[in-house]
């Protein structure tokens, strides 16, 4: 196997060749930091690591020659223009001759800024400079791409766009490791890695973890309430887990049929009206919130 | 740690010029597109010239002068004439009593006061020696200093024109006399002596400020990032910073040495040459100190203070630029020690008025060199432990 194993803090993790690869976990998790040490930025005070084969420690000069990176802050030059940017970056990166002039066409391409070489990066809207930053990060064709959180304060459609890039470099061969709190992000993963408090809880591809930490019966309540619903779902006993979701209560339960009957019991007793009861395919973020509930109940034990 | 991946094929990468030109060339545009900085390196030197050009003056002329003749005749006329016509005072009025002098030093109206007494003109006349009374501000005490030094001259020179056509007066005296001959800028002029020290303090200006800039503008950006995360090593780096800025330091030069013989005639005597030798040394000492900067600031305006605290204050104050390093006490004189630019002052003046080279400022350039490779090896040290 050719892949990328790492090793950070308490945890490891491997990523397959070609693989996109999310990696999850509320801010402050510690996946910055990851990330920076995975790319030869932050020295790890303890452990180590191998990225595309280059020790994450001593080889940081090979290892940084062999990925991509785009961080959350929008690193590019603003008052270069698009083209001078794509040149700087092969410059930097030695991409040379034809072969340079054929990567900058290609990186406008897939960024779809061809016609606009000559606009200031600075006067590009959010969703253009992500996918310019994407396309000078992957000029030298690393075998890599670390992203963190690429996607931050850029608009839906724009996301939607970006993730098809990544899509296609991964059709390409490139391993994709990425960082997202968007759990719609998320799905658009091969392989999850979810991490809460420095610590790995859970690993899987999206289905799995849907699955593995889902077994039990999602339903899906809507009522008048929803905060004096959710204190009174807390004492129900057919209840296991209750979470809010948007307008709406996402409540976990074993038995669905004795369920269905207790719920609209007590909370008719608290003079709460439900609009809408029904059973829902659990998302992944039921799944990550059954899971970081569960890592907070082990580590107030541990 | 892995067992299973292949060894890495590829090999420890070596310096590459081709990487340095592609930071090179973005700092040029850099500094094209910012139209402040772009400001700030070419005007600023001119601006710095003419305003120390112009204002820095030791000469003192036009010094506002009262004048009380109190005997009013042809003999008395004559000296106070030759004071006013002189160039060296500017005539306030003439008083009518002592009061009005009193008055006119208190209001700082004047800077200097003549009296003359009543019997000037009669004890000439009868080949007596007289004294003329000369009342001097010293609350400037430059300016009052050579004030004094212009009324005796003046002074005297009149008692030698009498002497010189009244056969009356005594022979001049035997023994010794002093004859004094001023070298390498006859004419005292200050300006030949402010040009040179400019040239320090742009020199300083351009090579640290701007360098320091430089980099922290990518530390404060955050462009610093994608930087950190490529191959390009901390070599590569310094060098494509640097570069641009010895251009822009040695167009400045040209600037300065140009704008100073066209505008305020200051020769150099000594060769262009020795001249771009010293001032690459000094070059070097001063990015150097820029890079040091920027491995100690985080943000642009932390890096600005810092550069003028450790590069332009001391080559401004400390070199001796505008005050003579002789007179400082010697805890200062050995500090100033610690800073290029006494060095470079001296030499560039050696240069520009006494026409001397290396022959004579070896031990300037050797110490000028010493301290160049000391900051840029701390430099360098430093920024490799932030950037790599």
């Amino acid at each position: 196997m050719f892949g990328t194993k790492v090793a950070v803090s308490n945890l490891s993790l491997t990523v397959r060749r070609g693989e996109v690869f999310g990696f999850l976990g509320p801010n402050g998790a510690g996946k910055s930091t990851t990330i920076r040490m995975l790319c030869g930025i932050l020295r790890p005070s303890a452990g180590g690591g191998t990225v595309g084969g280059f020790d994450i420690v001593r080889q940081t000069e090979q290892l940084k020659s062999h990925i991509g990176y785009m961080s959350q802050r929008f690193s590019l030059y603003e008052d270069l223009t698009v083209q001078e940017n794509l040149r700087f970056f092969a410059g930097v990166y030695n991409v040379r001759g034809a072969q340079r002039n054929a990567r900058i066409a290609w990186a406008l391409e897939m960024a779809g800024l061809r016609g606009r070489e000559q606009v200031k990066t600075a006067e590009l809207a959010g969703g253009w400079r992500q996918r310019l930053a994407l396309g000078c990060a992957v000029l030298h064709e690393p075998p890599i791409l670390f992203l963190d959180e690429p996607t931050s304060g850029v608009d839906p459609a724009s996301r939607r766009n970006f993730w098809e890039m990544i899509g296609e470099l991964s059709t390409r061969g490139i391993t994709v490791f990425v960082t997202t709190h968007y759990m719609d992000e998320a799905e658009h993963c091969d392989e999850l890695a979810l991490i809460y408090g420095g610590k790995l809880v859970a690993t899987g591809s999206p289905a799995t973890l849907k699955s593995r930490y889902m077994s039990r019966t999602l339903l899906e309540v809507s009522c008048s309430d929803l905060m004096g619903a959710y204190a009174a779902l807390k004492e129900e006993p057919t209840v296991s887990g209750v979470a809010l979701f948007g307008s709406a209560l996402h409540v976990t339960v074993n038995d669905e049929t004795a369920a269905r009957a207790a719920i609209p019991a007590r909370l008719a007793a608290r003079g709460i009206t439900i609009q809408n009861l029904e059973r829902i395919e659990p998302s992944l973020e039921d799944a990550f919130v059954a899971i970081i509930e569960g890592s907070g109940n082990n580590g107030a034990t541990a | 740690m892995n067992a299973d991946s292949p060894t890495p094929r590829a090999t420890r990468r070596r310096f590459s010029w081709r990487t340095v030109r592609a930071i090179l060339r973005r700092e040029f545009i850099d500094v094209r597109r910012d139209r402040r900085s772009l400001i700030l390196t070419f005007l600023y030197p001119i601006s710095m010239l003419i305003m120390y050009g112009y204002g820095i003056r030791y000469d003192v002329d036009n010094v506002p002068l009262t004048i009380l003749d109190y005997d009013e005749t042809p003999e008395s006329r004559d000296l106070t004439q030759q004071m006013i016509r002189s160039g060296y005072f500017q005539l306030v009025r003439w008083a009518r009593s002592q009061h009005d002098v009193d008055r006119d030093l208190m209001s700082s109206t004047s800077r200097a006061a003549v009296i003359i007494p009543v019997d000037f003109a009669a004890r000439i006349r009868a080949g007596e020696s007289t004294t003329v009374q000369a009342i001097i501000d010293g609350s400037d005490s430059n300016t009052a200093t050579i004030a004094q030094g212009y009324l005796l001259a003046m002074i005297s020179r009149y008692g030698a024109g009498l002497s010189a056509r009244t056969t009356a007066l005594e022979m001049p005296p035997a023994g010794p006399t002093l004859k004094s001959r001023v070298w390498y800028n006859p004419e005292l002029k200050s300006v030949n002596f402010i040009v040179p020290g400019i040239i320090a303090v742009i020199m300083m200006i351009v090579g640290a400020i701007l360098t320091a800039l430089s980099i922290v503008k990518e530390k404060e950006r955050g462009t610093i990032e994608q930087i950190l995360v490529s191959p390009i090593r901390p070599l590569e780096m310094m060098i494509g910073k640097i570069i641009p800025y010895v251009i822009i330091a040695f167009i400045d030069l040209v600037i300065v040495v140009i704008a100073g013989y066209v505008i305020f005639e200051v020769p150099i005597k000594g060769s262009l040459v020795q001249l771009a030798i010293f001032s690459f040394l000094y070059l070097i000492a001063s990015l150097g100190t820029g890079v040091f900067v920027s491995t100690i600031a985080e943000n642009m305006q932390t890096a600005m203070l810092a550069a003028i605290f450790i590069s332009l204050m001391p080559s401004i104050l400390l070199s001796g630029f505008v005050f003579p390093l002789e007179n400082m006490p010697v805890g200062v004189r050995v500090v100033s020690y610690l800073f290029p630019g006494r060095y470079f002052v001296t030499a560039i003046r050696g240069i520009y008025l006494k026409g001397v080279g290396l022959s004579v400022l070896w031990p300037e350039a050797v110490l000028l060199l010493c301290f160049s490779t000391a900051i840029v090896w701390l430099s360098a040290s430093r920024f490799q432990e932030k950037l790599g």
